[in-house]
């Protein structure tokens, strides 16, 4: 056999500018593959609301792959349908609707677990042609990923449909799957963190439950006792020595007072629960905020209950505070809690201070609530703002701190307690002027 | 004439004092504590000295819970008849204490003041007729 011939230096070239070509297109995929896995990681630890999770994922995988639609349809094993939960493009598909777990592309996709790269979705017998003929956009080049981790079964799908600059190929897979990978987890961490925020709702209901009960036992008992005493006094009328009649009255009124005060109980109970529940299944609010207007609606109703008391209640550097970005309802949820629960503990002369000034940093105000009271013991102080410090039984005060610390926590602050038995009690809060999960107000 | 003595032990202040109302009107005595601590000490091991007849007994309470006072109560004064009052139904909890001894009734809360005068009624036809501890 003849010497091959030796290539030609500008075949050389080529063949290198080729590989170099190819070397680039490789990087620049690895990049693209990086990128998606960071952004998808920052939603994974950022949000533990899964419409968020799913809709960041999904625009990270149209930007990433320049797509000009797509859509993330999750599996609901009840109707064992696959729902779309958030469509993104010129036609999205309306959130809530639904198709079957095993029609379409999707579906076969769903039910196989495996990645499909679909040239032209028209073409595709499988094509579950039906929200296009609705929205009037064609679907062309498709790329459907089963949303799962490495090892699990499917969740859902992600779909990404018609490139603007060229074809999806095989090429955009791996970058799809880091996608779909991160965004099954952290569906899966946000539907445990539910599934804990329920549980906790459960176990303070049956907490609840029985405080309810023992307040209303009273209720009912007293309301049957002065029914006899009724029975009792017209069934003689007149017939009362004065020793009757004053025994009579002391009883009614003994019974009257436990009514009156198991019924504020029971209101103040339930306005804790309403607190407590909102904190647990509603958003914050965030709005420009003067911490010194909260603090007076705190304190003017208060003022009513601590006079009675002999307690003072002050406020102190508020007016010095520049503007937060807050949840001005839920702050005064916190500090209600924090001063109407002082209020008894504090003996009369005595007083409660709310007072701020601002941190060394600027970043952040400090607030304190200070009084004058007897003071807590270690004990009762170190189980504050835990879950297991929510009372078993009413006029625990559990279930306001955890409203408190709820509050704080929300708004991305924190919360000490400093206690000194016979001295009083001090509950330190910082809050971000701009809490990490408010959008720039 | 008294119908006789009952121990009340809740730790809830307003239970205690509607449940103390309502029997004394019925004609009762009763004797109040704040805790199973508290009831037990009454009761004061060994001899009794109220000369309580019946003890109406909450389950969840500080200290001493009402399943301890209770089983302490049907093991050293068998001849008392146990009335529970709870807020937190629970049939296990229920079961075990029936197995126990002289348990009369478990009452679940809130409870209508006829119903408790009922129960006292039956609580006094269940005490025994020998007590050692009672001279």
């Amino acid at each position: 056999m003849p010497d091959p011939v030796p290539p030609t230096a500008s075949i050389r070239d080529n063949r290198r500018q080729a590989w170099r070509r190819h070397e680039d297109k490789q990087l620049l995929q690895r990049e693209r593959e990086l990128e998606a896995a960071r952004r998808t990681c920052d939603v994974l630890f950022q949000h533990t609301n899964v419409e968020r999770i799913i809709e960041t994922a999904l625009r990270t995988a149209l930007e990433v792959l320049n797509a000009d639609g797509g859509s993330v349809l999750l599996a609901d094993p009840d109707t064992k349908q696959l729902v779309f939960r958030c469509s993104l493009g010129k036609r999205p598909v309306l959130p809530g609707t639904a198709m079957p777990w095993n029609e379409g592309i999707a579906g076969a996709v769903f039910q196989s677990g495996k990645p499909e790269v679909v040239a032209d979705a028209r073409q595709d017998r499988r094509h579950y042609g039906h929200f296009d003929e609705k929205s009037g956009y064609e679907s062309h080049d498709m790329i459907v990923c089963p949303l799962k981790r490495w090892e699990g079964e499917p969740v859902g799908v992600l779909e990404v449909l018609n490139k603007r600059d060229g074809r999806l190929q095989e090429d955009a897979l791996p970058v799809l799957t880091i996608v779909s990978a991160f965004t099954a987890a952290a569906i899966e961490q946000a539907r445990l963190f539910q599934d804990a925020r329920f549980a906790e709702v459960v176990r303070l209901m049956g907490d609840i439950s029985h405080d309810i009960k023992n307040m209303l036992m009273p209720v009912v008992c007293g309301a049957g006792l002065l029914r006899s005493e009724l029975n009792d006094l017209l069934s003689n009328p007149g017939k009362l020595d004065a020793k009757q009649t004053t025994a009579t009255r002391d009883m009614c009124n003994e019974v009257i007072a436990i009514l009156l005060c198991d019924a504020g109980r029971i209101e103040e109970r339930v306005r804790e629960i309403a607190d407590c529940v909102k904190g647990l299944s509603a958003p914050p609010v965030f709005a420009p905020c003067k911490v010194a207007d909260v603090v007076e609606g705190v304190l003017k109703p208060l003022r009513v209950v601590a006079e009675e008391k002999k307690v003072t209640l002050k406020s102190e550097n508020l007016d010095a505070l520049p503007t937060l970005i807050a949840d001005d309802r839920r702050l005064y949820n916190a500090f209600y809690n924090l001063v109407n629960n002082a209020i008894p503990e504090v003996p009369p002369g005595g007083s409660v201070t709310v007072s701020g000034r601002m941190d060394p940093g600027g970043s952040s105000v400090l607030l304190s609530v200070v009084d004058t009271g007897r003071g807590m013991p270690p004990k009762v102080r170190d189980s504050l703002f835990t879950a297991r410090a929510i009372s078993r039984k009413p006029g625990g005060t559990g279930l306001g701190t955890k409203i408190v610390k709820d509050v704080v926590d929300a708004h991305g602050g924190r919360i000490t307690v400093e206690s000194r038995e016979g001295v009083g009690t001090t509950f330190l809060i910082r809050l971000p002027l701009h809490p990490p999960g408010a959008s720039s107000c | 004439m008294s119908q006789g003595r009952i121990l009340v032990i809740d730790d809830e202040e307003n239970v205690r004092k509607t449940v103390r109302l309502t029997l004394t009107k019925a004609g009762f005595d009763v004797v109040e504590a704040e805790d199973g601590e508290k009831g037990i000490a009454a009761m004061r091991s060994g001899d009794n000295p109220l000369m309580v007849d019946a003890i109406f007994c909450d389950i969840y309470m500080p200290k001493i819970n009402g399943m301890e006072a209770i089983s302490f109560f049907l093991s050293q004064f068998p001849s008392v008849p146990v009335v529970v009052i709870t807020g937190q139904p629970d049939i296990q909890k229920q079961t075990t204490l029936f197995k126990g001894g002289n348990v009369v009734d478990y009452l679940v809360k809130p409870i209508e003041a006829e119903k408790l005068v009922a129960v006292a009624k039956k609580a006094m036809g269940q005490r025994k007729p020998v007590d050692k501890h009672r001279t």
